[in-house]
């Protein structure tokens, strides 16, 4: 069911998206008055400067990783082991990261209604649940409207090893840079195919260029431009010198093993060499979390992936004095039930999960919210998605109060949620 | 029926509904609302932007340069309608439409969860529009079908809605009725007549619709009288409440009820083939979309405190249509949604041939006669009203024969204009102008194979099945041509970083515009070779990637830069090199002019 509320097209009125010109769709498809609308208390003051999703796809199980809960009927076969942290415990399958407990948040107390895969990513991608109204763009499309660089070299926003959710109203210019081969490898076809060289590449660029001058000259000046603007782009990228940042061969071999040997770790470290780089955001994919049979063995093999790569970042960003202007955002679409089917599976559980933060202004150290002693409902201090959107956003400085506008629909930025004030130093 | 004051507001203008509409008529009702609105049309498109148009929407991809040769030198008057009567006649039609069917009809978050609902899918729509399914009988299939995804792909529509199926109301209202209902799911619509009632009236036709992963070997065993055996394959199954005997005794009777494939033997043979490097293909599981005998829908109670979405708290809700009127026990049949999927397609029924009639429209147009496309419910505000309700009553007449509308549109000559006038917005709506839009993506990349040579090369060769090694490299590369928008009018130009990488630099596209032995850069310099001048291989790389030869400004442009003295290339003397003659295809494929449909 939709939210309520949540229904964009009615508000305003009944037509839906006016359609689009060409112009429109390379500049930002929103009038520029109100697009320049918000209101004048302005944006709050950014902490972080960009942003690092680590995305649980799936849904990982809260009980088996950061809400241990031992002796319950509940609590499966894996005990907790203590952290950094007094008081904090969790898995004995997160033991790197149970020494960096000391500079994350965990938040015990996610609740949602969406338990299936499509809709649960959605929301926990987008802060907002389905409609069929609008298509809403993902936090990384928002932050590289928001705060990214137009001029800047490499795209705003990368997703490494998944799909991510893209741009949505916002268009093409805010969608993830999907990167999903070999972490650490270059980049897919940033180079001239090899027996195109500079000048030859130049050669080719100088009669594209004229060619696209011939397309205006009989009608075609939009598309034109759109197209020029697009490659102007993509050759800014192949020249730059930040392309490094997606290869890891210069790294320290101890560095690349602390990551872990598998391509999350790998690619964990991509992302701290983007961030490095200046990319506003970059989302990460642990893909294999929905462990409707063997959730036991499969959780323990999935921490095996999450525990160094996770704690690693952590410990790089810190010394590094990343940490501060870098905030890391875990989280999955939903936790996992607390009962263990026949088939040693947990299945969906939007009702009660957990999601773990750290940097970018986040208090560190901190616990917020409590399940049950079965982990099966909320406790205490439940948190909603728009809550944990609206902290997000307000952490990365932007304004939360913010309206887009797709058309002639009015769309918040953040549907009706409150930073957790809990969690901000 | 609410709506009907649309057909009594037909205009004079058009001919009696009972008969058939002849472009002419189209073209008579433009040009008086061009005069009415002070607008000049755009002159009729030449030769090579008609075809190439043509050709594009009709059949997915831009024409061969012998096509275009021919088709300019031909001096017959009909050869437009000519054309496009073979287009559609030709076997690109259906994969073109298809591929188009399936961005309207399946969504790409549910597929991205649902991987096997494609494939089968494209199959049973290219089969149905090859053989010219009436658009009636194919939704009223969509609505209604039962059996397995990958014997009846026609399920594949319903069944990509298990996790949300009340998603499943608003998509078939919105894309089958043009209405948009989906509001009305959590509220009264304010503007529109729509409850939450129509709403949930809509999704009771549903209510008794279910779902079961089954492996194919297990549905093969249940056919086989072997319902024990199907039993051990279907965990999900057994974990039922009932005990084993009786379970087994409803999978015989449900093996009974089971329809017969739509698709051919063969087609389902290779569509198990397709899936068998995997070991255990026959292990592997499919959809089955079957109906309960029981169910009913329940309106939650928005006010009542969230629950479990599985069991919403609320009133129980009947079937009821979007008109108001009930279905009588009588006539449900054998499935609820055979009665919905009969009142849709019904001649009566307002909306459903004004919505189809729209949409084509749109498809060869550029936007629909009235915008946004999937909105029609308000007579008083669509624009050109009685064109579309006379278009309506004409697709009713032929027997929703798609085809044939088509064909319709395609013959007016106002289809027929040309896009390098300058528009306005104006311009626009009154269709004075004809439209440019970015290519789909499928059009795209069967253009890129086309253009090049790629597809007529990989054809010759043999081995692999052309579709199969097409599959592949969709496979491969097709992400990068994907877009974010809805497919259909609504899109706007979406060149993505990761496309201008790809045009730029992807070793296959290089390889593609190379001078290898054969290959559209062969055949240039081969003509420039016989007809000792440039200008012919320059004119066959123009036709392939355009369809049309170079004006004389291009001609010196490209002379220039084969031969190193012009700007572009800058002293590089590249004559006799066929590196020249690769870059200027490179240069043309890759170009804004050839990646949109004008």
């Amino acid at each position: 069911m939709a939210e309520k509320g949540s229904c964009l097209d009615c508000r305003m009125g009944r037509r839906g998206l006016l359609r689009l010109g060409l112009a429109g769709a390379v500049g930002a498809l929103l009038p520029r008055g109100l697009l320049g609308a918000a209101p004048p208390a302005g944006a709050p003051t950014a902490r972080a400067r960009s942003l690092i999703v680590l995305w649980m796809q799936g849904g990982p199980s809260h009980i088996d990783t950061f809400d241990p809960k031992p002796g319950a009927a509940t609590g499966g076969p894996f005990k907790a082991i203590t952290t950094s942290v007094p008081g904090l415990a969790f898995s004995e399958h997160l033991p790197r990261l149970a020494e960096q407990a000391r500079h994350l948040a965990v938040i015990r107390s996610m609740t949602s209604l969406e338990g299936s895969h499509g809709r649960g990513s959605y929301y926990l991608h987008t802060g907002h649940v389905p409609t069929p109204t609008a298509r809403h763009p993902g936090l990384g499309a928002i932050v590289s409207k928001e705060v990214g660089d137009p001029a800047f070299a490499l795209p705003s926003f990368v997703s490494l090893g998944g799909p991510s959710v893209g741009g949505g109203f916002l268009g093409q210019d805010h969608s993830p840079f999907v990167v999903q081969s070999k972490p650490g490898k270059p980049v897919e076809f940033l180079n001239p195919p090899k027996d195109v060289d500079l000048a030859r590449f130049d050669a080719r660029m100088r009669l594209s260029a004229a060619l696209d001058e011939a397309f205006a000259r009989s009608g075609g000046v939009e598309d034109a431009r759109a197209h020029q603007a697009l490659f102007a782009r993509a050759r800014r990228m192949m020249e730059s010198p930040l392309t490094k940042a997606f290869v890891t061969d210069e790294e320290p071999q101890a560095v690349r093993e602390a990551y872990g040997d598998t391509d999350f770790g790998q690619r964990c470290l991509v992302a701290r060499r983007l961030v490095e780089a200046g990319v506003r955001c970059v989302e990460v994919t642990l893909n294999g979390w929905d462990t409707h049979e063997d959730n036991f063995t499969r959780s323990r093999e999935l921490m095996g992936a999450l525990d160094p790569a996770f704690a690693a970042l952590v410990r790089e960003l810190s010394e590094r004095s990343l940490f501060a202007s870098t905030l890391v955002l875990c989280l999955g679409e939903f936790g996992r039930g607390p009962d263990i089917n026949p088939r040693e599976g947990r299945d969906h559980h939007p009702k009660a999960f957990s999601v773990a933060l750290a940097g970018g202004g986040i208090r560190p150290g901190s616990v917020l919210g409590a399940t049950d002693p079965e982990g099966r409902a909320v406790a205490e201090r439940p948190v909603s998605v728009p809550e944990l959107f609206a902290t997000v956003a307000t952490l990365m400085g932007i304004d939360t109060r913010k309206v887009y506008v797709a058309g002639d629909r009015p769309i918040p930025i953040v549907n009706k949620g409150k930073p957790i004030a809990e969690l901000l130093t | 029926m609410r709506s009907l004051q649309m057909v009594v507001a037909l205009a004079a203008a058009f001919s009696s509904p009972l008969l058939a509409l002849a472009p002419q008529e189209i073209d008579a009702y433009f040009e008086a609302r061009w005069k009415q609105k002070g607008l000049s049309p755009a002159p009729l498109a030449a030769d090579g932007a008609f075809l190439r148009r043509a050709w594009l929407d009709i059949a997915g991809v831009v024409p061969p340069p012998a096509d275009v040769i021919a088709f300019e030198a031909d001096p017959s008057p009909g050869k437009r309608s000519h054309a496009i009567e073979r287009l559609l006649s030709g076997d690109r039609y259906a994969a073109a439409w298809s591929a188009r069917l399936q961005n309207l009809l399946l969504e790409s978050e549910m597929l991205a969860k649902n991987r096997m609902l494609a494939r089968p899918f494209d199959l049973w729509l290219t089969q149905s529009l090859a053989g010219g399914m009436p658009y009636d009988e194919m939704v009223r299939k969509l609505i209604a079908g039962q059996g397995a995804v990958h014997e009846n792909p026609e399920v594949s529509y319903v069944a990509q809605f298990r996790e949300s199926p009340e998603a499943l109301t608003g998509h078939l209202a919105k894309r089958f009725l043009g209405l948009q209902i989906q509001c009305a799911q959590c509220h009264d619509h304010p503007f529109e007549k729509w409850t939450r009632k129509d709403f949930y009236g809509l999704h009771a036709f549903f209510a008794r619709v279910k779902q079961l992963r089954v492996p194919v070997a297990g549905l093969a065993a249940v056919r086989e009288g072997r319902p024990a055996d199907a039993l051990e394959m279907m965990p999900k199954l057994a974990k039922l409440p009932g005990r084993k005997d009786r379970l087994e005794r409803r999978l015989e009777k449900f093996a009974r009820n089971l329809p017969p494939p739509s698709l051919s033997p063969e087609a389902i043979q290779s569509l198990l083939a397709l899936r068998k490097e995997a070991a255990g293909a026959e292990m592997r599981p499919t959809f089955l979309v079957f109906d309960a005998p029981r169910g009913e829908a329940v309106m939650p109670d928005l006010k009542a405190p969230p629950t479990d979405k599985k069991k919403p708290v609320g009133e129980p809700v009947s079937p009821r249509f979007l008109d108001g009127t009930e279905p009588e026990e009588s006539v449900l049949g054998p499935t609820r949604r055979e009665a919905l999927a009969r009142w849709m397609t019904a001649p009566e029924n307002p909306w459903f041939a004004r919505a189809l009639v729209n949409r084509v429209w749109a498809i060869l147009m550029g936007s629909g006669l009235t915008q946004p496309v999937d909105n029609i419910a308000q007579p008083d505000s669509l624009t050109h009203a009685p064109l579309l309700d006379r278009l309506a009553t004409h697709f009713v007449q032929s027997r929703y024969d798609l085809r044939g509308l088509i064909r319709l549109i395609g013959s007016t000559s106002v289809y027929q204009r040309s896009a390098s006038a300058s528009s306005t917005p104006t311009a626009a709506v009154e269709f004075a102008v004809a439209a440019t839009r970015p290519m789909e993506p499928e059009q795209l990349f069967n253009s890129l194979l086309a253009a090049t040579g790629t597809e007529s090369w990989l054809r010759e060769k043999g081995g692999e099945e052309f579709e199969v090694q097409r599959a592949r490299m969709m496979a491969r590369f097709g992400k990068v041509f994907e877009n974010d928008g809805d497919a259909g009018s609504e899109d706007a130009f979406h060149g993505s970083l990761s496309q201008a990488l790809f045009l730029m630099n992807a070793p296959a596209l290089h390889k593609a515009v190379s001078a290898g032995p054969r290959g559209t850069v062969r055949e240039a310099i081969e003509a420039a070779f016989r007809a000792g001048k440039t200008s012919e291989g320059v004119a066959h790389l123009y036709r392939a990637a355009y369809a049309r030869a170079p004006n004389p400004d291009e001609a010196t442009l490209a002379a220039s830069f084969l031969d190193g003295s012009g700007a572009a290339s800058q002293g590089r003397p590249v004559r006799g090199r066929p590196q020249g003659w690769s870059d200027l295809m490179w240069a043309l494929i890759s170009s804004a002019e050839f990646l949109v449909n004008h």
